[in-house]
């Protein structure tokens, strides 16, 4: 029998089992004593890829909006028996979702979970496409998209993207188009599921009151040949240092304008510990800049220049980083001009080392409160794993993160090139 | 219920608590109990976002912000919610437990002692005794462009001005552009009046979840808001109307220059929490439309490619279930067919075993689940406590689970077809097509 690594964090007084299954499959078990267990399995494959990847020493490019038509299509089976409707009658609530850098399956049950496992796992290695149940999806996905495209939140955060990264494959969106969508075919599925869905390319998430050597023996029973290939090798993105766009605008039926700013960081360190650090100095550093605790987001509220629909955040993965901070009012170009004027002036006075301690503590607090949630824990897991880093790790650089370091990432970052904003109005806001 | 303890002295302060050692910190919800009167909803509202704006010792909101911050980040969310004739106007506070902190800091005191100067040591005008005027209209201007803002998402303006016309013969509900006038009418005085009574002539209504000693919470409360008895309670019940069922469902129809339509079908069914019924509506309404494998979404989404979404609600406060979903313009006619019948075929029976053991394990999941959430623990026993409701999860869960088919397809034939909101969106080829 395999045996599990035990990687345990005496502060959060929390555990878990790792272990690299023989089929290549990388298995993490969360324990938490509660009502309610889950399973991820999720797949290094997302937008981003579609572009192209190497696979078998092949450069191999993909339909846009395939990875999620492929996460659409791999709950039908060939008895005709969709795979929602196999763990609903095992009383397991089911869904996936697609991003820009993988895809995941997902159920919650209180009961029967082993049983829930394997149809999971059965499911997703088990594609089955034909054309016709690709035809009658194209109309679903095309609904998708038309639901999206009346979103502005959806607009202004995809706007967003292509400001500061221009036609990338980090702005075209993870649904395609109607016109992308429309040229899949059942063998270009097939062609993109065997090169993507390969065990060496997945992990395999689970939290709940759970016995890991259960999980073990389900993986097994159900994970009978193996495909030894390799993962693909996925490309390197390479940006520029300033943004395509310092400002994108477009009309849609707001009642006022809402925004979102983006600062881009430069391009992400390939060695993972130090894109960690980054990030926790990262998020602390936008903790003292951007918070509802913060200067600026009070000088601009009580002014009535932005209202309460307020949100900020850091964002690093292997590919880019940048910060983002989402706001709704009457003068985005004027709070743009302020939020900038802002980071220049905090350079120029530097950082108050009590504002820090607080906010190294925010951050603290915010990461302890994830364990509280199977379903945070879980993804929070899957999210590291699929960066090649661990939970722990992070709590860790978070308590060893220092003024320092925060004081560097302000120097070295926030230059006028790298602000875009992105804005969706009304033509009579 | 077992899973609730409950302390009450002097008529003043009522602690419910669920003991439980699942979570990394600790859950104090804080209620002024108001008896429930519609012409003072918007006043009340409002009178929360200006106590939250600064207090004697706290004068602003960053003050407020960077005090909770370095309370580990203590969450403190404004609470606003009805219960019948009741309406709980409060705070929550979520804060972690001391071996989670630095040096083993125990933040409850402190946490409370932020909240009690939010409801008690208010920024008043030294000269007026009045809130600052600079927050209440902050305040309003906030408030307005907050409800104003639900016409952005289609998916919920739809489902706002269904609501809207189905309601629209009880009076309980008003336009977007109603409720900012309201709130633009709201004067200083009226604020006053409505925190003076909320603090005069309001039960205070705690509801914990955490592994703190009982006492301990009721003394820290108490401590705060004091234990006298109250002044004057007062008591109104308030006749909750239901809608008529109509003879044919009225239609309503809105344009907009969107890329996909959106229909809202409200249907009556009358039978509300309170009834004995309430069970099997809410299985019935599992069935249609709330969960992954229901009827709408396997027939009107996987079977007819129609949608990418269908889904259905229960109001189960008015006795009306709503059914939502975004289709082409020119696909209104086949989809509003196709959810009728859904309906029809649950009134006929036509409902599996497989089905129906579904809906009833997924309705069983989210229940059993409540105690993974302090939110969810709060969220199922307050009102069911308030209301003497005497039924707790497991209960809940066990006449979900006794239902029969003939429950459900009795359930079914209540629902009777009120309105049929369309927002209507261009026709398929006009709409830009993301490149």
């Amino acid at each position: 029998m395999d045996r599990f690594s035990v990687f345990s964090d005496e502060k959060l007084r929390e555990k878990y089992y790792y272990l690299k299954h023989k089929s290549g499959l990388d298995i993490y078990v969360f324990p938490k004593k509660m009502t309610l267990k889950t399973a991820l399995l999720g797949v290094k494959f997302g937008s981003v890829y579609e572009l192209g990847a190497s696979v078998d020493g092949e450069v191999k490019g993909f339909s846009s909006g395939i990875a999620h038509f492929l996460e659409h299509k791999l709950f039908s089976s060939e008895d005709g028996v969709d795979a929602i409707e196999t763990l609903a009658s095992l009383g397991a609530d089911a869904n996936a979702y697609t991003s820009n850098n993988k895809t995941v399956y997902m159920f919650s049950c209180t009961e029967n979970f082993k049983e829930a496992l394997a149809e999971l796992i059965k499911f997703v290695y088990r594609p089955y496409f034909t054309d016709e149940n690709v035809e009658s999806e194209k109309g679903i996905i095309g609904q998708e998209i038309k639901m999206c495209l009346d979103s502005p939140y959806d607009a202004v955060s995809q706007q967003l993207l292509f400001g500061l990264y221009g036609n990338s494959k980090l702005s075209v969106d993870v649904l395609g188009t109607q016109e992308s969508i429309s040229k899949i075919t059942a063998k270009e599925l097939y062609d993109c599921y065997n090169s993507f869905y390969r065990p060496s390319n997945m992990m395999l998430v689970v939290a709940g009151d759970i016995d890991e050597g259960e999980v073990i023996s389900t993986v097994d029973a159900c994970i009978d040949k193996y495909n030894e290939a390799q993962a693909p090798s996925l490309p390197e993105l390479v940006f520029d240092e300033a943004v395509h766009l310092s400002c994108i605008e477009k009309q849609m039926p707001v009642s006022m304008p809402i925004f979102e700013i983006g600062i881009k960081d430069k391009m992400p360190s390939k060695d993972v510990n130090e894109r960690l650090s980054r990030d926790v100095a990262m998020t602390i550093l936008d903790e003292m800049l951007f918070s509802r605790a913060g200067v600026l987001y009070n000088e601009l509220f009580e002014s009535g220049r932005i209202n309460e629909s307020y949100s900020y955040g850091y964002s690093i993965t292997r590919d880019a980083a940048f910060h983002s901070i989402y706001a709704e009012g009457s003068d985005p170009m004027g709070v743009f001009e302020e939020v900038k004027k802002f980071i220049k002036h905090s350079k120029e006075k530097g950082l108050d080392r009590n504002d820090f301690v607080r906010c190294k503590r925010v951050m603290m607090a915010e990461f302890i409160r994830d364990f509280d949630s199977v379903d945070d824990v879980a993804n929070s897991v899957l999210n590291f794993a699929c960066e090649g880093s661990d939970v722990f790790e992070y709590r860790k650089i978070i308590d060893s993160v220092s003024f320092d370091d925060v004081c560097k990432c302000l120097e070295d970052g926030f230059d006028e090139a790298r602000f875009t904003i992105s804005i969706i109005k009304n033509d009579t806001n | 219920m077992n899973d609730i303890k409950c302390t009450v002295k002097n008529d003043r302060i009522r602690l419910y608590k669920y003991e439980t050692d699942k979570f990394k910190s600790e859950n104090i919800s804080i209620y002024f109990s108001v008896p429930f009167d519609r012409k003072r909803s918007v006043a009340r509202s409002l009178l929360l976002s200006v106590l939250k704006r600064g207090t004697e010792k706290y004068p602003n909101q960053r003050d407020i912000n960077m005090r909770l911050d370095e309370l580990y980040a203590t969450l403190v969310n404004l609470k606003n919610q009805k219960f019948d004739s009741l309406q709980l106007l409060g705070m929550s506070a979520d804060v972690i437990y001391p071996c989670y902190t630095e040096n083993g800091e125990d933040l409850i005191g402190d946490s409370l002692e932020v909240i009690s100067q939010i409801f008690l040591h208010p920024a008043l005008d030294g000269e007026t005794g009045e809130f600052c005027r600079e927050y209440i209209n902050g305040e309003k201007e906030n408030y307005k462009s907050i409800i104003m803002s639900q016409i952005n998402e289609p998916r919920t303006y739809a489902a706002i001005r269904c609501r809207e016309e189905t309601f629209a013969s009880l009076g309980i509900t008003e336009s977007l552009d109603g409720m900012c006038e309201r709130i633009d009418n709201t004067s200083s005085k009226e604020l006053l009046e409505c925190y003076r009574e909320m603090l005069e002539s309001a039960e205070i209504i705690v509801f914990y979840v955490g592994n703190r000693d009982t006492d301990d919470v009721y003394s820290q409360v108490a401590t705060i808001f004091g234990s006298d008895e109250l002044k004057e309670k007062k008591e109104k019940k308030n006749e909750i109307p239901l809608l008529e069922d109509r003879e044919e469902a009225q239609v309503v129809v809105e344009d907009s220059d969107i890329s996909q339509s959106r229909l809202v079908m409200s249907f009556n069914c009358r039978t509300t929490w309170r009834e004995d019924d309430y069970y099997a509506m809410l299985l019935c309404n599992e069935i249609l439309g709330a969960s992954p494998i229901s009827k709408l979404m396997v027939n009107v989404r996987e079977a007819m490619s129609l949608c990418y979404e269908c889904s259905s609600v229960y109001n189960s406060a008015r006795g009306v279930i709503f059914v939502t979903t975004g289709i082409n313009r020119e696909d209104y006619d086949e989809a509003k067919d196709a959810i009728l019948d859904q309906i029809n075929a649950i009134c006929e029976g036509k409902i599996s075993e497989n089905e129906i053991f579904a809906a009833k394990k997924s309705i069983s999941n989210v229940y059993s689940a409540v105690s993974d959430s302090p939110t969810a623990i709060e969220r199922f026993y307050l009102g069911r406590l308030l209301n003497g409701v005497d039924v707790d999860i497991t209960e809940f869960i066990r006449r979900i689970e006794e239902l029969t088919p003939e429950d459900i397809v009795r359930a079914a034939k209540k629902l009777k077809p009120h309105t049929v909101y369309l927002l209507r969106g261009n026709e398929c080829g006009e709409e830009e097509l993301d490149g």
